[in-house]
């Protein structure tokens, strides 16, 4: 598959383009990160971060590419990697500082919204995700879910997300969410 | 509950990108002045962060279930499994390409209705013997007993096919000693023949090769570079190639002639010349040789049967 395809087919929010990319650059991408002091896990957490970057960047349209996409990958774990030495030398010293403590508070926000789209359900889970992470437009949502039209796509997001916020307003104080 | 609800909706149309650019400076004037509507702000900036953290766990929790082939090649692991699949591949080369010698080794049925004489000394150049062309194939059985005085004959197209990952590469052309009765038979094959490595030591009735490794070894070595991709050098008896081989196996292909001898690189099912002169880095091509790419082709085809 040529750049340009799998380009084209993520923009069309097709998964099987990045399953292909995953594959075919991954030795490339976790050597980058185990021949620099990381191990493989870390190697293969930085290389599905830079390819979700790379897809986000390419399904919202906002990716114009200048260079092979094997070379935008690689600029991108490069700098995921270099920030993620940085955080773990300044580690030590923010355990010091209480900032770890603020992370937690973000990683259990992030884990009661977690929940509650898991009880959402696919079709609203999937709705909003594509709109929220995705970037896709409303006509785009339509074609993927196979919804009727548009507006039908806009109704049912603006339900499911309704139901979201009050599944985590019923469920959590607010005190859960504020810092 | 009313205010609230307004207020949701205008966190919502904030966020969902629904504001002109105006309505967004006022709306973060607002912000600043209105505790509920910051308190809302807020709550719905963390559901939606939360709904892309969900998304981004998705995928590569998703990424995670693919096969990857997932061993990195580090150069200790590579020397392992690169020694390790050229030994097993030139032994079953060795066993497809020269099967038993029949028990009485006086005659031997190369097909075609060759049939090679053993005990027929005429047979036996009187010199080394150097074929005129690539076709031209010198067998030669071993018979030490029977052939007290055996004449060594150079064979003349031996190709060694060795199957390998990124590292040094152990396995070795090996060129035939011939020491018994042997004949030249220029219709047959029209292949050469291809060998890996054959037994170390010489057993009745086989033919054997000469090892020497000191001549024929080729250490490759992957150099994984952005600056180049898919070039090769030849640099000191040793082959580098640069680039992005996609985490696929490749073959170097080393062809004996009367030549001397020639090197070919298999990938993507495409063959590439490698010149040993070559100590620049050089983009590799694909041949395109109809001809030669049959008779690579047929090498291939001989050691993978």
């Amino acid at each position: 598959m040529r750049d340009s395809e799998v380009l084209e087919r993520i923009e069309k929010g097709d998964e099987r383009a990045l399953e292909f990319l995953y594959k075919k650059y991954y030795r490339m991408m976790t050597k980058l990160v185990i021949s620099n002091s990381g191990t493989e896990e870390e190697a293969q957490d930085i290389y599905q971060e830079a390819l979700v970057v790379f897809w986000q960047k390419a399904i919202s349209g906002n990716l114009t590419l200048t260079s092979k996409i094997s070379t935008y990958l690689y600029s991108i774990c490069l700098n995921l990697w270099r920030k993620e030495l940085e955080r773990k030398s300044k580690l030590s010293n923010e355990e010091k500082d209480g900032v770890t403590f603020i992370e937690d508070e973000r990683e259990e926000r992030v884990r009661i919204v977690h929940e509650c789209l898991e009880e959402l359900g696919d079709p609203c889970r999937k709705i909003l995700s594509y709109y929220y992470f995705d970037g896709l437009s409303m006509n785009d949502i339509a074609e993927k879910m196979k919804f009727a039209n548009t507006d039908t796509a806009k109704t049912k997001k603006y339900k499911c997300k309704k139901r979201l916020d009050q599944l985590i307003k019923s469920k959590y104080k607010p005190s859960d969410f504020l810092d | 509950m009313g205010k609230t609800y307004n207020h949701s909706n205008l966190v919502q149309a904030y966020f969902d990108n629904e504001m002109s650019a105006e309505e967004r400076v006022d709306f973060e004037q607002l912000i600043d002045r209105d505790p509920n509507l910051q308190e809302e702000f807020n709550l719905q900036k963390d559901i939606i962060e939360g709904i892309r953290h969900y998304r981004k766990a998705e995928l590569k929790a998703h990424l995670s279930t693919i096969p990857t082939g997932g061993i990195v090649w580090t150069t200790p692991l590579r020397w392992a499994v690169f020694g390790g699949s050229a030994v097993g591949l030139s032994t079953l080369a060795y066993f497809l390409l020269f099967p038993p010698l029949p028990s009485s080794y006086s005659e031997v049925n190369l097909g075609d209705g060759v049939v090679l004489d053993l005990t027929d000394n005429s047979a036996v150049p009187a010199r080394p013997m150097v074929p005129h062309t690539p076709e031209e194939i010198a067998y030669a059985p071993e018979v030490e007993a029977t052939q007290p005085e055996p004449k060594p004959v150079q064979q003349s197209t031996v190709i060694a096919i060795t199957e390998t990952r990124t590292a040094n590469n152990d396995a070795v052309a090996e060129t035939p000693k011939l020491e018994a009765p042997t004949r030249t038979i220029p219709e047959y094959p029209s292949q050469p023949e291809f060998v890996s490595e054959g037994p170390e030591e010489n057993l009745p009735g086989s033919i054997f090769f000469e090892q020497n490794r000191e001549e024929y070894n080729v250490e490759v070595e992957y150099m994984h570079t952005r600056k180049y991709d898919f070039h090769y050098q030849f640099y000191n008896n040793k082959l580098y190639l640069y680039g992005d081989f996609e985490g696929q196996l490749y073959e170097i292909i080393e062809y004996n002639n009367q030549d001397g001898r020639e090197f070919y690189l298999f990938f993507n099912q495409t063959y590439h010349k490698i010149d040993q002169g070559q100590r620049e880095i050089t983009e590799l091509t694909a041949i395109e040789n109809d001809a030669l790419i049959q008779q690579l082709n047929r090498a291939r085809n001989h050691t993978e049967k």
